[in-house]
């Protein structure tokens, strides 16, 4: 027979599963809200708190999967800066939620969540990446969190040799690199990179330089950004620019 | 060290609450007094006496971090133990919450079959009163 407390709690499980769509209604119109600047902040806590709840909500009620789902939209919801979210961002927010919406049928169902688990890897793999080669830390940090605000995912090197020997063997959809590296200078990591047969030879590529123009007959980026106090608007513009349609 | 008898319990998310609530009352014998925000808890404080309070961490207006603060300023939560709940229960975070005064932390999700012993566990981890 089963224990009177076990019995309760899955009344609650049944009667948090049937409240699902709601929440995820409001989450969804919370989402769509982030668009506009105005009370951004307001709305994106409010977002981060109700999935955080979800998360908790969903351990607690033994749905393992709804609850690492929630965590990796709360881990893409860190990464939002101050201002309003993109139009792509908010497209993968609402694939997770739409994630969400099918891991709660399927757990009210009973059935196999395993296609649900692998689209939940597919997502949390789908977002671009952009491969940042950036000496000063600070700045790095700086225009890391200016490009995850765009969505992307993020991988930061300093030194330009090692970045060349990423870009010949992994595929990535942005490079925004400082002009002067350690051990090779942006325009020769660029001149090699183009040269190669590579999965990156026509990557999109934003250079950051503090010199101004490159030489004529240098490979080109397809945005220079001269390193002056507004570098991290042309940035964010350029990102806007450059990034491959969702 | 006296047996625990009444518990405060602080989370915005009501229907985490009646879980915990439940667990609490139910496996435990607890009597739980919820609260879904600080300004709730710290009047729950005056009337109802807890010997123990669970304080979720990330709410809105007042947190659990700043509720342990404000109760600290009231008579009767000057030395109430307090453990708090999160969903980032990790070294740095539980080393944090004890240099404010906690008496120790609880990872969220919890498991509603187990809170009652993580709570009594960390109850008599505290000596007597």
């Amino acid at each position: 027979m089963a224990n009177p407390l076990e019995t309760l709690l899955d009344q609650l499980r049944a009667q948090f599963l049937d409240g699902l769509e709601e929440r995820l209604q409001r989450l969804e119109h919370l989402t769509l809200g982030l668009e506009q600047p105005q009370k951004h902040q307001e709305r994106f806590q409010a977002l981060y708190r109700e999935v955080h709840s979800l998360k908790g909500l969903g351990g607690t009620h033994g749905l393992p999967l709804l609850s690492a789902a929630c965590h990796a939209l709360e881990n893409r919801l860190e990464h939002l800066a101050d201002d309003g979210a993109d139009r792509g961002t908010i497209d993968q927010i609402l694939a997770y939620l739409d994630l969400l919406r099918d891991i709660g049928r399927h757990a009210r169902e009973g059935r196999d969540d395993t296609p649900l688990r692998t689209r939940l890897e597919t997502l949390e793999d789908n977002a671009p990446h952009a491969l940042l080669v950036e000496p000063s830390p600070t700045l790095a940090l700086l225009m890391e969190k200016l490009a995850r605000n765009h969505g992307l995912r993020v991988t930061r090197l300093s030194d330009g040799l090692e970045a060349l020997g990423r870009l010949l063997h992994q595929p990535f959809h942005l490079l925004l690199c400082a002009r002067h590296l350690g051990n090779l200078d942006a325009p020769a990591l660029l001149a090699a990179l183009r040269l190669q047969e590579g999965p990156n030879q026509r990557i999109p590529t934003v250079l950051i330089s503090a010199d101004g123009e490159l030489e004529a007959d240098a490979p080109q980026p397809d945005r220079l950004i001269i390193r002056r106090s507004d570098f991290l608007l042309q940035l964010d513009q350029a990102i806007q620019a450059l990034l491959p349609a969702p | 060290m006296p047996p625990l008898q009444r518990i405060l319990y602080v989370d915005d998310e009501p229907e985490l609450g009646a879980i915990a609530q439940l667990a609490l009352e139910q496996i435990g014998g607890y009597r739980v007094t919820l609260c879904q925000n600080g300004t709730e808890a710290l009047a729950a404080v005056a009337t109802e006496q807890p010997q123990l309070a669970l304080l979720d961490v990330l709410m809105p207006d007042m947190d659990g971090p700043q509720l342990l603060a404000e109760l600290r300023a009231t008579p009767q939560g000057a030395e109430l133990p307090v453990i708090f709940l999160t969903g980032r229960a990790d070294d740095q975070a539980r080393r944090q919450y004890q240099t404010l005064g906690a008496l120790g932390t609880i990872a969220k999700p919890f498991d509603p079959m187990q809170l009652a012993q993580q709570v009594q566990t960390l109850w008599e981890r505290r000596g007597p009163a």
